[in-house]
């Protein structure tokens, strides 16, 4: 492990926040603007406080809210019984109605002031017309002094056709007492809310930071070079648990192709150093030993021959890549598998019959695919080509294709001695060269342009055992394309 | 840990607005208060007379307690407890009112 892996606090700044580049962050921003864990915290707090600021606004209209509107109600409602009283009777009835009221106000909260236009008292329990009740404002807070003793009244003014005055009021001290009260315990709650909330965003941020360290940790052992480094997973089977899960697998996943870069470069350097060193010791050979100008173009030649080997390999590594890459995909069209598949088997027939095996096609009569033809005529090519390379004389192998619903399925099956059960997944790898193929010809990478052509085909390549022998199976989709635009249609356009 | 730091000074920050509305009822200037005519000795005696006036109107006899919460009323008056005479009397004055509407 390196030593700043080792280094690493998991309750400490988040590595990769240090090795972020400054210019990647935007614009310059106080430093803790950039921490997520800040931000989830923060909302945190902030949902926090909405949903407490909510529940308290429900609580002051359910309590507070509901004594004022009750009071307003009273108030109105004793306004429109007066302004009847004054249709019926005029000002003397509404005098008397006024001192009538006052008169029975057993709950000791009732303010009533009649003025004249002058603002001149008429009636009522007010000396004279309130300073801080404006004539044009229907609802006012009067604060009043109720032998000696201050108190706070809700009033109502109403003005008449002929100019009077009207003001209908209640004490309202002991429900304002009440509502203040209620103010009071609200705001401290709220209080107690704002100190809950941080302390919940500091956890959470906590929380965050602690769960993002592991991966940190790892993150940051693996840029310093230890590849071996997995994301620890707690078991509680959370989303952390779950990108963990992710990030290990993306791991063993790079781990495994870095492998196979590794493995083939091994294999290149291995595959072409046994050519490249037979063509030198052949020219070594020629320029020390060769008597005549004929023997020195016998060995030119040979050299050059095992130097074209060497091109094929790389041909067919470039191939691949080239495949592997998708860039033969502008050349898909739809065809007829089964007039190509009759003319492969006519050119393997002498082949062979010259090995004395016997190749059988079994076709249906149409077979519409939508692909590269060339590539796939290549892939069987292949297959065909290892399957008579290594079936003994006397042997048959069978080439045969069919329709499995939305898959076309080719086979070529041999009777030869066939790859091990544990060395067929390896036989697809590049340059892989089993023990039967030590002493044939080949670089190894048939297999591997057939399974290219596959995968570039959304399809795939397997080995199974055909008892005895091999059996390459070669499975493709049937795209739309082939189902609507028939091979006919689509050789006459 | 500098952001914890700055989470305490934005609690902090948050915090002071919530301590200043809880002191501003506190401190806001209110106007002089209007004096109710209602709460004085003047009005109790009104009052009383009223009561009497009302009783004396009635053709039958008034219940008992009618001039007992009366009587009440003007000693508490005279005694200073001046808003508890008057409720006595308005509760005499109702009485009256209900055995009147009655006859």
């Amino acid at each position: 492990m390196g030593g700043r892996a080792a280094e690493l606090d998991p309750a400490g700044p988040l590595p990769l926040a240090h090795v972020s580049p400054p210019s990647a962050r935007g614009p310059a921003h106080p430093r803790f603007l950039h921490s997520a864990a800040l931000r989830f915290a923060a909302i945190y707090a902030l949902l926090f406080g909405i949903s407490a600021l909510a529940l308290a606004l429900f609580l002051w209209w359910e309590t507070a809210g509901v004594l004022d509107r009750e009071t307003d109600q009273t108030i109105t409602a004793d306004v429109q019984s007066l302004i009847e009283r004054w249709n019926q009777g005029g000002v003397p009835a509404l005098i008397l109605t006024i001192d009538n009221r006052l008169a029975e106000n057993v709950d000791d909260n009732a303010i009533y002031l009649l003025v004249d236009p002058a603002l001149e008292r008429i009636a009522g329990n007010l000396a004279s017309w309130p300073a801080s009740v404006p004539l044009d404002r229907t609802w006012s807070e009067l604060p009043i002094e109720r032998a000696g003793i201050r108190s706070l009244a809700r009033v109502r003014r109403y003005t008449f056709p002929d100019g009077l005055h009207l003001l209908v009021g209640r004490d309202i001290e002991v429900r304002a007492e009440l509502r203040d009260l209620l103010t009071g315990a609200l705001l401290w709650a709220l209080l107690v809310v704002v100190i809950l909330g941080l302390a919940g965003a500091i956890i959470i941020r906590g929380l965050f930071r602690r769960a993002l360290a592991n991966v940190s940790t790892t993150a940051a052992a693996i840029s310093a070079g230890d590849l071996s480094q997995r994301v620890r997973i707690t078991g509680r089977g959370d989303e952390f648990d779950r990108l963990s899960e992710t990030i290990n697998e993306m791991l063993e996943r790079i781990s495994r192709l870095m492998d196979g870069v590794r493995q083939v470069s091994n294999a290149i350097a291995h595959d072409l150093r046994t050519p490249i060193t037979r063509a030198r010791a052949r020219l070594e050979d020629a320029a020390l030993h060769a008597k005549s100008e004929a023997d020195l173009q016998a060995a030119i030649e040979r050299a050059i021959a095992d130097l074209d080997g060497i091109v094929a390999v790389f041909q067919a590594l470039l191939r691949i890549a080239e495949i592997e890459a998708g860039a033969r995909r502008s050349a898909f069209a739809p065809f007829d598998a089964v007039p190509m598949l009759a003319d492969l088997v006519d050119l393997y027939s002498p082949v062979a019959e010259e090995r004395g095996i016997s190749l059988l096609l079994e076709s249906p009569d149409q077979l519409p695919f939508f692909g590269d033809r060339e590539l796939i005529q290549q892939a069987i090519a292949n297959l065909l080509d290892n399957a008579l390379k290594f079936s003994p004389p006397g042997g048959t192998v069978r080439l045969s294709a069919e329709n499995a619903g939305r898959m076309i399925v080719i086979s070529v099956a041999d009777r030869g001695p066939g790859i091990p059960a544990d060395d067929r997944v390896r036989a697809i790898e590049r340059f892989y060269r089993g023990e039967a193929a030590r002493n044939t010809p080949g670089a190894g990478l048939g297999l591997a342009l057939v399974q290219a052509i596959a995968q570039l085909h959304a399809g795939s390549l397997s080995l199974t055992d055909n008892m005895p022998g091999l059996r390459a199976v070669l499975q493709l989709p049937v795209t739309v394309e082939a189902v609507h635009r028939p091979p006919a249609a689509a050789a006459d356009a | 840990m500098r952001g914890a730091h700055w989470i305490r000074i934005l609690g902090a920050a948050a915090a002071m607005p919530l301590i200043a509305l809880m002191l501003v009822p506190h401190t806001i200037a209110q106007p002089a208060p209007v004096p109710l005519l209602t709460d004085t000795p003047q009005y109790c005696a009104e009052l009383s007379d009223e009561v009497e006036e009302v009783r004396q109107s009635l053709v039958s006899p008034a219940p008992p307690e009618v001039e007992q919460l009366a009587e009440e009323g003007r000693h508490l008056c005279a005694m200073g407890e001046i808003r508890g005479g008057i409720v006595r009397l308005r509760r005499a004055m109702v009485l009256l009112r209900e055995v009147s509407g009655r006859t």
